[in-house]
């Protein structure tokens, strides 16, 4: 019998006991497990508050086994956080819904949707950067930022980062990859039944169907791109799979986002894409192109309403004379305002 | 000490609640691995390193191994020699260090046999016979190289490290606690010697560090009018001069997942440096903007210098077509010149592929390179091979038995030319290991062998690439916390274009 399980009767005691008075998850202490770290370090190694860290491992943890609702919840709420921003993004994009929310929440422009990697980049930042890339489908660049969290991470080793390893490698078919990081995980507690449900000839079916979708989100024609150059990667992964709605989302969310409105409009459907965004992002570029005119609003299908207040914010602007309260009380989620108002944190 | 008695609860408190935790986590993690789990590693050979059929130098390390399947019960290892009769048993079989050197030296020229017995979990049997050629060709006792994850661009904790052969001694050479985190570029020596070698530590207080004479200088190979600074090159093997490209090196990523990065330039042109008189030469024939020039190298007898060109194209975009071809210029030592009239030794439209990283055997027959597709950083490229060209024969060696279905490439020759090194990506396809074969003078080249390892899990178990391997025929004059004051006290000497 394992030391582990001899103590069990006195575990499950202490547990319960414990249970009692603080049922919440600590991502932290489950991270700091992993990392055998003291708190100090963490700061250290992880460049954020320990509250933040917190937060920011519960959100990377509750990603990577793809616990969406958990991550919303996670979200809710006004945090100005690019992280936060970036996970919330993600979680809605994986509800159909990124558009629709888009301007309820904070955004930090592109570093919303795709993580850069930089000399400020945190630890944390930099373990976020594979979430999106795998959902998206972009296994290289998933493969990429899962090994540099792997790198930038104490003693350059973590769980999560293995598990996404492996899971790239699987979704690739590149299985002698993807063993070496399921033996390295199988020797980790608490890994055995996710290394046995992905080991190669045995998956389960939950595993099998998640390998299959994730296959067919897999690019099928080549490009060679540099980092950053977002727009080209989520374009190739739509001319291989243009029913990949989640890259669809982010084409057109990411032009919004860093204020690209030719792009916009160059990658815009509007007989597929439906949002309230998408239309009030069409009336700004017709009136900067001086097209606002019934052809125009009948192809891009802009409803009567929105653009009866695309009219009533242009006349409060007036009114204001660019004041930005007035502006944000009524129309603060609109993208209008974001397009005014929001502006780069170059610090 | 006086604790007052609420701080004392609350620690008390903080001492039950960590128990707790621990144990909570104890208890789940025994929860969720309930059922332990074995996983096989490198289906594809029984034992690993895959040692059976290799040939082995008499110097070298003991081959510690493991054998790999699931599901082994018990293990039994037996090695002879003529009377000699070595017994492992075990999964692992690791060797003790005088045994092994006796076994070596008593079978140099001969064959060492191995019999494996594996008793599986269901009852079956499994039995291997195999050998080991112990060659009477003793390889240089030093190979150093970079530490790396395969992460592409972006560099943390990187360190080159020299690793004895014949053991398994290691010693930083240079390495990111003394660097401030410098990223740092692969140890090159001239025909394997330990006198004269050359690396680069990135950044601000960087440099190119040249070990030569027994002195290590920190140069700026660096003027205006040069495209960069130097990046791939070689030393002549006089000592005086270095041959090198200077090169403006983009990385790009492939959205196919099987090459995955591609490195080229967007300019690059050679140039000679002359380490003293501090100067920087720059052949206007060697450096055009209607081509990229780049991996020069010095023959054997360093009077003629060996270097890669193709036309320049728009990059990335056409990057598949971008095709190197191998030339050839004379080189002066006496006055530095290059020649005005390179040959053509390798033509890349006649073989419709690229060529790269040329090294030419210190006893001057061979040509060793690694051929791709396309481009001219293949170490993601799982066609790139090395092959070797007989220099005076100009005959091609295709060298089938070290290649892979991998990246295998960035070799180096041992000083007696009967043993090379290369980095392969062969197994897992990500991380880059060091493997070692023999060539015999007629261009036969054995089976490769990686770089024996004390524990013999260590490749399952590390996630970073062995980069640029080289062979050295001694140990390093210097190390991390010598280059580390260096880089951060000693001022790079400057270097001069010379009119």
């Amino acid at each position: 019998m394992s030391p582990i399980k001899s103590f069990s009767p006195f575990i499950i005691f202490l547990f319960l006991l414990m249970s009692c008075s603080d049922n919440r998850t600590s991502y932290y202490r489950t991270w700091q497990e992993g990392h055998d770290l003291t708190d100090s370090l963490m700061v250290d190694f992880y460049g954020e508050e320990n509250d933040g860290i917190e937060h920011a491992l519960g959100l990377i943890l509750e990603a990577i086994d793809g616990n969406w609702e958990k991550v919303e919840e996670m979200t809710r709420g006004s945090r100005k956080s690019e992280l936060s921003a970036y996970y919330h993004n993600l979680a809605m994009a994986m509800k159909g819904c990124l558009a629709d929310s888009l301007m309820y929440y904070y955004q930090p422009f592109g570093r919303g949707l795709f993580m850069p990697i930089g000399d400020e980049s945190t630890q944390l930042k930099i373990a976020a950067r594979s979430e999106a890339w795998y959902r998206l489908g972009e296994m290289t660049m998933a493969e990429h930022a899962a090994m540099l969290a792997q790198s930038f991470s104490p003693g350059h080793y973590g769980v999560p980062y293995l598990k996404r390893l492996a899971e790239v490698n699987l979704v690739t078919g590149q299985e002698e990859a993807a063993m070496k990081y399921l033996r390295l995980l199988s020797e980790e507690p608490g890994c055995g039944k996710w290394v046995s449900d992905r080991m190669p000839g045995q998956q389960s079916d939950e595993v099998k169907e998640h390998l299959k979708q994730m296959r067919t989100l897999v690019p099928t024609q080549d490009v060679v791109h540099s980092q950053g150059q977002n727009r080209i990667i989520l374009k190739n992964l739509l001319a291989s799979n243009p029913d990949n709605q989640l890259a669809r989302q982010y084409l057109l969310c990411f032009d919004l986002l860093v204020k690209d409105l030719n792009s916009f409009i160059q990658d815009y459907d509007p007989s597929r894409d439906r949002s309230r965004l998408y239309d009030e992002a069409v009336l700004i570029y017709l009136a900067l192109h001086n097209d606002i005119n019934p052809q125009s609003l009948s192809h891009f299908r802009i409803s009567n309403e929105v653009f009866r207040d695309f009219n009533d914010y242009d006349h409060l602007s007036v009114l204001s004379k660019g004041a930005m309260a007035p502006m944000q009380k009524k129309y603060g989620n609109t993208y209008w305002f974001f397009y005014q108002y929001a502006q780069r944190n170059t610090k | 000490m006086v604790i007052p008695i609420g701080s004392s609860i609350n620690m008390l408190k903080g001492i039950l609640n960590k128990i707790a935790v621990s144990a909570f986590v104890l208890w789940f993690c025994s929860a969720c691995g309930g059922a332990t789990v074995e996983v096989a590693t490198n289906s594809d050979t029984f034992i690993y390193p895959d040692y059976a059929g290799v040939t082995v130098p008499v110097n070298i390390a003991p081959l510690n191994f493991h054998y790999t399947a699931a599901g082994i019960k018990k293990a039994a290892t037996t090695v002879r020699f003529n009377d000699t009769v070595v017994e492992f048993s075990g999964k692992d079989v690791v060797w003790d260090m005088q045994q092994w050197k006796s076994l070596l030296v008593s079978a140099v020229s001969d064959t060492i046999s191995f019999t494996s017995e594996l008793t599986m979990k269901g009852g079956g049997k499994q039995t291997y016979e195999w050998e080991v050629y112990v060659s009477p060709d003793k390889i240089d006792p030093y190979v150093s190289y970079r530490l790396i994850e395969p992460a592409y661009e972006v560099w943390h904790e990187v360190e080159i490290r020299e690793r004895c052969i014949e053991n398994f001694e290691e010693k930083a050479l240079s390495d990111w606690k003394n660097t401030d985190n410098s990223c740092m570029n692969c140890h090159i020596h001239s025909q394997a010697r330990s006198d004269l070698s050359m690396f680069y530590v990135r950044g601000k207080k960087g440099g190119a560090f040249l070990n030569r004479n027994g002195e290590v200088r920190k140069l700026a190979l660096n003027a205006e009018g040069m495209v960069s600074g130097t990046v791939y090159g070689e030393i002549h093997p006089s000592g005086r001069y270095g041959v090198f490209s200077s090169n403006v090196v983009l990385p790009g990523f492939h959205a196919l997942g099987s090459q995955r990065m591609e490195v080229y330039d967007t300019a690059s042109d050679l140039v000679i440096t002359d380490f003293d008189k501090n100067e920087l030469i720059i052949p206007p024939h060697l450096s055009r903007n209607d081509v990229f020039e780049t991996f020069p190298v010095f023959s054997a007898d360093g009077k003629s210098i060996y270097y890669c060109v193709a036309d320049t194209l728009p990059v990335p975009r056409e990057v598949d077509k971008l095709r190197y071809s191998l030339m050839k210029v004379s080189f002066d030592p006496k006055t530095g010149k290059t020649g005005s009239r390179p040959e053509v030794v390798w033509d890349a439209q006649q073989h419709q592929a690229s060529i790269c990283h040329p090294k030419c055997s210190p006893d001057g027959k061979w040509i060793m390179y690694t051929v791709a597709d396309y481009g001219t950083f293949p170490i993601w490229h799982t066609e790139c091979d090395l092959e070797m060209m007989n220099l005076q024969t100009g005959e091609i060696v295709k060298m089938k038995a070290a290649n892979s279905d991998r990246s295998d490439t960035y070799h180096s020759w041992s000083s007696d030319s009967r043993w090379f090194v290369f980095a392969s990506k062969r197994g897992d396809g990500k991380y880059g290991r060091a493997y070692f074969c023999h060539v015999d003078e007629h261009g036969n080249v054995t089976k490769p062998f990686v770089l024996p390892q004390e524990d013999p899990w260590l490749y399952e178990d590390s996630l970073r690439s062995y980069n640029i391997p080289d062979l050295s025929d001694g140990p390093a004059n210097f190390d991390a916390e010598m280059i580390g004051r260096m880089v951060k006290e000693t001022q790079a000497e400057i270097f001069k274009i010379s009119q």
